[in-house]
């Protein structure tokens, strides 16, 4: 028996989800690997001979190989989204979901905003969906470095509260971070929040840090 | 079989796999593969684990030490895989076809109990290869039914049945190290 050679293309988000779990499986033996991996591509009985086991084995030689990841501009017929066009709400959901969550995990989501798609995320290569989040992470650091003063979030004052906490209090999540920043956008003012995040997020953030630098030339007298 | 004498009392100590149980060849493979051990201090620890008493043991001469190492290191062993074996009136297969070989599933579960590390290799080995034929493949494969038909057979099976496995295992291992070692 001959079994078709998979590839990290031929394997879905679906896929490496369940492939992702099977790797972290602290109970499998090196054979117990290769069938639980096969299993998710092909079909075969239980009492597959030795040399079918090999053809198996050699089927999946991409686990050890590094995934080459290939954003796409479209899949299913929707057009990838113009990162620099986002709306912020937009933004912060991709910003929250990748720091929240297992990369795994975050994978379909991202693609789901990427994309403007539904379910039918999970069945997308999983090279087209990595290499969009990676897309997304490039965009999102050249952000971060561009506006530095709108993402240092904790101020002289925060810092002295940070000092005081026990070590095993709880951090200030993400989440909590870009409430602050709208809110500081929209001056306490709660009529304000959904036309904030509808906004662009690269106009945001240019308010932001105007915002910011003005108030730091009044507080040093300039 | 070797035979010592004390006092006039004989002490029999098995030397073959035929001669002893699966359950005593599973110590033996132990105590074989104990790295803690010379090769003399194994000999005398099989020695013990036969129930040879420590007195005999202490005046053995070098020609009788030579003579016990050698019954016990140096047996013929057995190529052929018992097709059948007949256990409490149930009949167990280790093949269907005319050639016997592992198939996947069945060396799933020889890794696993390979994994287990308890001194029970051989016992297991003997489980998973030997199929009850009135069972299914599912009930073949649980697991505490291969537990249960392993404790039956380290009493009712000697450690020649599962002799001509083990070279089969041995060579499989070696060509999967083969097959890694050419990838790299």
């Amino acid at each position: 028996m001959q079994f078709k050679k998979i590839n990290w293309s031929d394997v879905s988000i679906r896929d490496f989800q369940e492939l992702h779990d099977i790797m972290n499986a602290t109970d499998l033996t090196p054979t117990g690997f290769v069938l639980e991996v096969a299993d998710l591509f092909h079909e075969f009985d239980d009492d597959l001979s030795e040399k079918d086991l090999k053809s198996l084995k050699d089927s999946i030689s991409f686990v050890s190989t590094p995934c080459k990841p290939k954003a796409k501009e479209s899949v299913n017929g929707k057009p990838m989204m113009q990162f620099s066009r986002m709306p912020l709400s937009n933004f912060i959901e991709l910003d929250v979901t990748l720091v929240k969550n297992d990369f795994c995990d975050a994978l379909p989501i991202c693609a789901q905003i990427i994309y403007d798609l539904g379910d039918e995320v999970f069945d997308l290569p999983v090279t087209d969906v990595i290499g969009a989040v990676l897309s997304f992470a490039e965009y999102r650091q050249n952000v971060y470095s561009k506006y530095p003063n709108v993402f240092m979030v904790d101020d002289e004052d925060d810092l002295d509260e940070s000092d005081d906490m026990e070590a095993d209090e709880p951090k200030q999540d993400v989440a909590t971070g870009w409430l602050k920043i709208v809110f500081l956008m929209a001056e306490g003012d709660l009529t304000k929040y959904n036309e904030i995040i509808s906004s662009p997020h690269i106009l945001v953030f240019n308010w932001a840090s105007l915002s910011d630098s003005l108030k730091s030339k009044k507080a040093s007298g300039n | 079989m070797l035979i010592f004498n004390l006092e006039g009392e004989e002490f029999k100590c098995p030397t073959t796999p035929d001669e002893m149980s699966l359950s005593q060849f599973d110590e033996i493979i132990a105590i074989s593969n104990d790295e803690s051990l010379g090769s003399i201090s194994r000999c005398f620890k099989m020695l013990e684990f036969f129930g040879v008493p420590e007195k005999v043991l202490d005046n053995l001469s070098q020609k009788e030490f030579v003579e016990a190492y050698k019954a016990l290191v140096d047996y013929e062993i057995p190529i052929d895989i018992e097709k059948s074996i007949e256990v409490n009136g149930r009949t167990y297969e280790a093949y269907n076809g005319d050639e016997f070989e592992f198939n996947a599933r069945t060396i799933e579960l020889i890794e696993i109990a390979q994994m287990k590390k308890d001194n029970r290799f051989a016992s297991w080995v003997m489980a998973v290869v030997y199929k009850d034929v009135d069972l299914s493949w599912t009930e073949h494969k649980d697991w505490n039914h291969i537990k249960h038909k392993a404790n039956t057979f380290r009493k009712e099976l000697t450690g020649a049945h599962v002799i001509p496995l083990l070279p089969r295992l041995a060579r499989r291992q070696m060509t999967q190290l083969e097959d890694a070692v050419q990838k790299d």
